[in-house]
């Protein structure tokens, strides 16, 4: 058709999202990206459980990703990090390879993810591995409530 | 013959003043694409409906995803 230059991007517009780049769109679907927490403690490989308590202790956290040099993520440690003694290198303690979601990723989707996987929040990284922040539903959006949560125990007298 | 590319050489591409096309059908399109992109889904796309675009400036066309 006589253009000079034609470029196919084979991976994508879901690889766009994937890495947490923008997008416009006309329906307006809430993406994870969109409630991100991005203030969250890391930690090396080559810290200690100290290092990790002390960060999730500044900043109020439950968990902790160990993030390399280029921010990539390579395991998460908990609140079983309250168990271990100080000296223990967290990447005795991390769970290696946690569960991760993308940006792009609707709120919806992801709650039930969650939900699916009996966690209350999920690191959130781009296609490369590379931190961006931690997802947690709303309440409202949270795991679906048993028969005895449904209802306070006092209901049952 | 299109050039393969990645999103690295899109963005960059980009800065240059090169077009992005979606050929994915509108509906795809409208539930999100990249910014600035013309829509033109590939059943549509022949001489007419290409003259949006501008024949001196790079074209870079995507679709979903590898497939």
């Amino acid at each position: 058709m006589g253009f000079r230059e034609v470029f196919d991007d084979a991976p994508g517009k879901v690889d766009w999202q994937a890495y947490g780049l923008p997008v416009e769109s006309d329906d307006e679907i809430p993406l994870v990206k969109d409630r991100l927490e991005r203030l969250i403690p890391v930690c090396r490989l080559a810290d200690s459980a100290s290092v990790a308590k002390r960060a999730m202790q500044e900043i109020g956290a439950n968990l902790c990703p160990i993030v390399n040099d280029a921010g990539i993520v390579l395991g998460l440690v908990g609140k079983d990090v309250w168990h271990a003694p100080d000296a223990t290198p967290v990447e005795e303690i991390m769970e290696p390879a946690p569960t991760t979601i993308r940006p792009s990723v609707s709120i919806e989707e992801a709650a039930k993810m969650l939900d699916s996987y009996e966690i209350d929040s999920v690191l959130v990284t781009r296609s490369d591995g590379k931190l961006l922040g931690v997802f947690t539903p709303e309440r409202g959006q949270h795991r679906k409530k048993t028969s005895q949560e449904a209802w306070p125990l006092e209901a049952y007298g | 013959m299109p050039q393969n590319t990645d999103r690295d050489q899109v963005r960059e591409l980009l800065r240059q003043g090169a077009q992005l096309v979606e050929v994915l059908p509108s509906k795809q399109y409208q539930k999100a694409h990249l910014p600035g992109t013309i829509n033109l889904p590939l059943k549509n796309l022949n001489r007419d409906t290409a003259t949006r675009l501008l024949k001196d400036k790079p074209v870079i066309v995507y679709c979903y995803d590898y497939q």
